[in-house]
């Protein structure tokens, strides 16, 4: 083997392994699927067998341990509607569909969504239809999208609100708009604002000096980086700077009640004010859940459990017995509830105790809450074939739910 | 399976198999374990098919969920090998010395390291992306690739200045 360098290691490797696997028929593999359904289906049958007989149950000890003193028996979860309402809306899209895929969607808030429809079949001849919606997904009008020379292949499209948009062409510039995409203007990496330098999901970010905004060596900013800075988008690096700003510390999400979370390892902190002092709450690696109020504080940690945050401490959530995490995502909401979803369901979770919602979840994808609460799944309707979203307004587990299918 | 295209699934089974078990290959290092892990994430996949044929990239949901078996099979300390998984095993033709130091030097590096590694050189994912698909920032991830390949690069030898050109 002449080559040295770590790619050509890794690309000779993967040359080598890739005919060494050899993938089981698809009978085998159409076999597996049904008795995976099949075991669901059983296990779904022993838990539905085992909640009719509860109440029996019950009684029968009640009615053994019964004296003088009523029994009081507390709900541990407050009700929750087991098929809420579902308001559909089927949209017709202006323009003509440029991919075979569904449309990607970028959410601003429970009004303004952006649709993002690309096809790229190479990098020369990149076709882009932007969608934009400013009721939710009832109506949608057609947005501009930049002339890129070279046809814009890799472009990084980022939706910074409801006006603002920019595109960020690796190697090549960034393209900037600030009315919704009816102009752009072109800016070199080092001569854009830093609006768009800095964009980022977030009001605030952890980012190297002199980034671009994107971290690309080859655009002219420093990759990497023992200390980072913390900046506000649009604006530039804050006056006071986090304790902790080495190459693994980020800021993980914003909470509505403008506290900024520092993540670094297993070391997390608060600043309520902008950055100017922090907060250290007790150490845990993992992923931070914040609801949009930011008052409720959850944690998706590195063991594969889920914490929240009670006075100095992390309490571990309980959960149904058996129940899987692993494939699943989840949000944190006011009432102290979480929203979980997979491919297959989505439901609330709350004392341990899971309550699914049949009509929202069914074939929706992993859950976002967007920063006004706004709870959102993407959805794919098998009768008909076109995708489509669940949009849930409201508080806790109190939702109006849309669904929008385009 | 309502809705689903056996057809299409065959096509994007035969095309992707290999891609999925070669990076969980690396990333484990267990050729017998890579194989199971792209079998059931395939699996899983046809028994969804209808809804994950129309995602953007049905590859990527198929890579997350393999990764996520991968990570999660990682925690276990103790990994049991089927009978199947050893009988294919057997007929695996052997990595040379080379490939196997490889191998070897991707297993010494912290977990975070090695999956940024394998994403980016054998899944050439962007940092971004992987920075999406872990929920970290770009940074993070970039400090992982950086110091993963560093490492690598140690274990072969190779100057500082070779690093320092393709960091």
């Amino acid at each position: 083997m002449a080559r040295t360098s770590i790619e050509d290691r890794l690309a000779d490797l993967s040359e080598w392994a890739a005919p060494t696997f050899r993938p089981a028929e698809l009978a085998e593999v159409a076999r597996r699927a049904r008795r995976g359904r099949t075991r669901r289906r059983a296990l779904v049958t022993a838990a539905i067998a085992v909640l009719a007989c509860l109440p029996a149950v019950v009684f029968a000890v009640l009615a053994a341990g019964r004296n003088n003193t009523q029994p009081i028996i507390e709900p541990t979860s407050p009700p929750v509607s087991s098929a809420p309402a579902v308001t559909t809306f089927r949209v017709t899209l202006p323009g003509e569909p440029v991919s075979k895929h569904p449309p990607s969607l970028s959410f601003v808030d429970r009004q303004h969504v952006w649709m993002l429809d690309g096809s790229c079949p190479d990098a020369q001849t990149c076709r882009i239809r932007l969608l934009a919606t400013a009721d939710g997904g009832r109506t949608w009008r057609q947005a501009g999208y930049p002339q890129i020379p070279g046809g814009g292949g890799g472009a990084i499209v980022t939706f910074l609100d409801a006006n603002t948009i920019v595109v960020y062409i690796p190697h090549l510039a960034i393209w900037l708009s600030t009315d919704g995409g009816q102009t752009y203007t072109r800016h070199e990496f080092k001569q854009a604002p830093l609006l768009a330098r800095l964009a980022d999901n977030g009001a605030f970010a952890l980012k190297c000096p002199n980034l671009t905004g994107y971290g690309q060596a080859q655009d002219g900013g420093v990759a990497d980086c023992d200390r980072q800075q913390l900046v506000k988008t649009g604006v530039g690096p804050t006056e006071h700077q986090p304790p902790w700003r080495g190459p693994d510390a980020h800021i993980d999400e914003i909470g509505r009640d403008g506290r900024l979370w520092l993540v670094d390892g297993t070391r997390i902190a608060y600043s309520p004010d902008e950055g100017k002092t922090w907060h250290q709450v007790p150490e845990k690696s993992g992923k931070l859940r914040l609801s949009a109020s930011g008052e409720q504080v959850g944690l998706w940690a590195a063991d594969g459990e889920l914490y929240r945050l009670s006075g100095d401490r992390w309490v571990m959530e309980r959960r149904p017995p058996g129940w899987k995490l692993e494939r699943m995502q989840g949000v944190l909401l006011d009432d102290g509830s979480w929203l979980m979803s997979d491919y297959d369901s989505a439901g609330y979770l709350i004392d341990g105790v899971y309550s699914p919602i049949p009509e929202v979840g069914a074939k929706a994808t992993p859950v976002k809450q967007l920063a006004d609460g706004t709870l959102v799944l993407s959805h794919f309707d098998s009768a008909t074939g076109r995708p489509g979203f669940f949009m849930g307004t409201g508080q806790g587990r109190a939702r109006q739910w849309t669904l929008v299918i385009y | 399976m309502p809705g689903a295209d056996p057809g299409s699934f065959a096509d994007f089974y035969s095309l992707q198999f290999s891609r999925i078990a070669t990076q969980i290959y690396a990333y484990l290092g267990d050729h017998a374990e890579a194989q199971d892990i792209a079998q059931e994430a395939f699996v899983r996949a046809f028994d969804r098919w209808a809804v994950v044929s129309a995602y953007d990239e049905p590859f990527a949901w198929v890579r997350r969920v393999a990764w996520n078996l991968a990570t999660s099979r990682m925690r276990r300390v103790k990994v049991t090998l089927g009978y199947l998984s050893r009988q294919r095993e057997e007929h695996t033709p052997e990595p040379s010395p080379d490939r196997v130091a490889l191998i070897q030097a991707l297993a010494k590096l912290p977990d975070k390291h090695r999956l940024a590694v394998v994403l980016h050189y054998l899944a050439n994912m962007t940092t971004a992306e992987i920075a999406k698909q872990e929920s970290v920032a770009d940074g993070t991830v970039r400090s992982w690739l950086s110091r993963g390949r560093a490492q690598l690069a140690g274990c072969f030898e190779e100057s500082q200045e070779e690093v320092a050109h393709h960091g």
